[in-house]
């Protein structure tokens, strides 16, 4: 357990969790609750969020074991996960179109796969192969409260940069996404 | 033999996805009375079941037949799980819900025994045996209908956060097991 490695696996995880791509469709879901409301469906998606994490970086990798599989497979299996969300995001293809309107749907596709999609599972079991289950226990905590807070102030920072700011945010962070994405393909490969 | 039907049973669990195919028999079901939704999930088990014993014994010696090597059809095979996995993760589930008519196929085949199922399949009879490979889906098409007959207390006991969440990951194994025969394949290749 050391200060350094939560901090620098809580970043990882925040950029993997991206609320950045998070917020617009967070707002976008939520528009048609009442204001006081808006911090329920928060609270909510966050929750689900870093329950289904670390639920996942506890037991994923005994399961993968008895499975056979190898953490280089799921490495590649995560970077191809990740390069095709990063393509969405950059392309502003959008999840869950079409589905419910129920607003627990709704938050449920918010925090899974939204912001804990595969990306942040095999992050979070890659961090704990690298910086000890502990750490990233930790790590997990902090990046799913930066997350929460950030889904907490989704309006003052949707009004404050404004429609065309976070357009232009989320596809920066979706090629920031596709250059990890490749990363772990390569990690994965070896080469 | 015991730790290969583990392996089998896992492999098999995560492509199989007994909650995934809560999730639509749930949605498949409605409208039917308890007799006819009992009828369906033992129907739809049935054809399963028949397309999967298919599979595992006239898969092997069928591509052996057209001269297709072990090792490229674990290839195949692999792209196959990629494939279907991502399409768990990501996939938007609207159109397969959509089963007009007799429901009973998008229940059994694609979603019980699709591609995937079929691959994992043929690639666990070459690699641990027929027998253990047959065993493995007995006990699978078994607990995927008691997930079925008991679909409502599976909903109840994961919620419908559960029941969104827990398909996806195991469609990441799913992409995983993908990615390791492939390069199994690869690796037999070079």
């Amino acid at each position: 357990m050391d200060v350094d490695y939560i901090v620098k696996a809580a970043i990882a995880l925040f950029i993997i969790m991206d609320p950045f791509s998070s917020l617009p469709v967070f707002i976008a879901l939520t528009r048609n609750i009442p204001n006081g409301n808006r911090g329920l469906a928060a609270n909510k998606a966050a929750l689900v969020a870093g329950v289904t994490l670390l639920v996942f970086t506890l037991i994923g990798p005994a399961f993968l074991s008895v499975i056979g599989v190898s953490m280089q497979s799921f490495t590649i299996a995560g970077g191809v996960l990740l390069l095709l969300m990063a393509i969405s995001i950059v392309m502003g293809i959008s999840y869950g179109k079409g589905e419910e309107h129920k607003v627990d749907v709704a938050v449920v596709l918010i925090a899974v796969p939204l912001i804990t999609g595969p990306g942040a599972m095999t992050t979070a079991i890659i961090l704990a192969a690298k910086y000890g289950t502990d750490s990233v226990m930790a790590a997990i905590a902090l990046s799913t409260v930066a997350t929460w807070l950030m889904l907490r102030s989704a309006e003052p920072i949707y009004r404050a940069i404004g429609k065309s700011g976070n357009e232009v945010l989320s596809r920066i962070s979706g090629l920031l996404l596709a250059a990890i994405a490749v990363e772990f393909i390569r990690t994965g490969l070896s080469i | 033999m015991l730790e290969s039907l583990v392996f089998a049973l896992a492999a098999l669990f995560s492509v199989f996805n007994p909650i995934n195919i809560v999730v639509y028999y749930i949605s498949l079901s409605q409208g039917l009375n308890d007799e006819r939704k009992r009828l369906l999930a033992v129907r739809a088990t049935a054809l399963a079941a028949c397309i999967a014993v298919f599979a595992a014994l006239a898969g092997g010696p069928f591509l052996e037949f057209m001269g297709v090597r072990v090792s490229s059809f674990r290839i195949a095979g692999g792209i196959m799980l990629v494939i279907m996995g991502i399409m768990t993760c990501m996939g938007n589930s609207d159109e397969k819900k959509n089963g007009s008519g007799d429901s009973i196929i998008p229940l059994a085949s694609p979603l019980m025994t699709g591609a995937g199922t079929i691959s994992m399949t043929i690639l666990l009879t070459e690699q641990i045996g027929i027998y253990t490979t047959l065993l493995a889906l007995a006990i699978m098409l078994a607990i995927a209908l008691v997930f079925m007959l008991n679909a409502y207390a599976v909903r109840r006991v994961l919620g419908d956060d559960g029941m969104l969440v827990l398909p996806r990951v195991l469609g990441i194994v799913v992409v995983a097991v993908g990615v390791q025969y492939v390069t199994a394949g690869f690796g037999s290749v070079v």
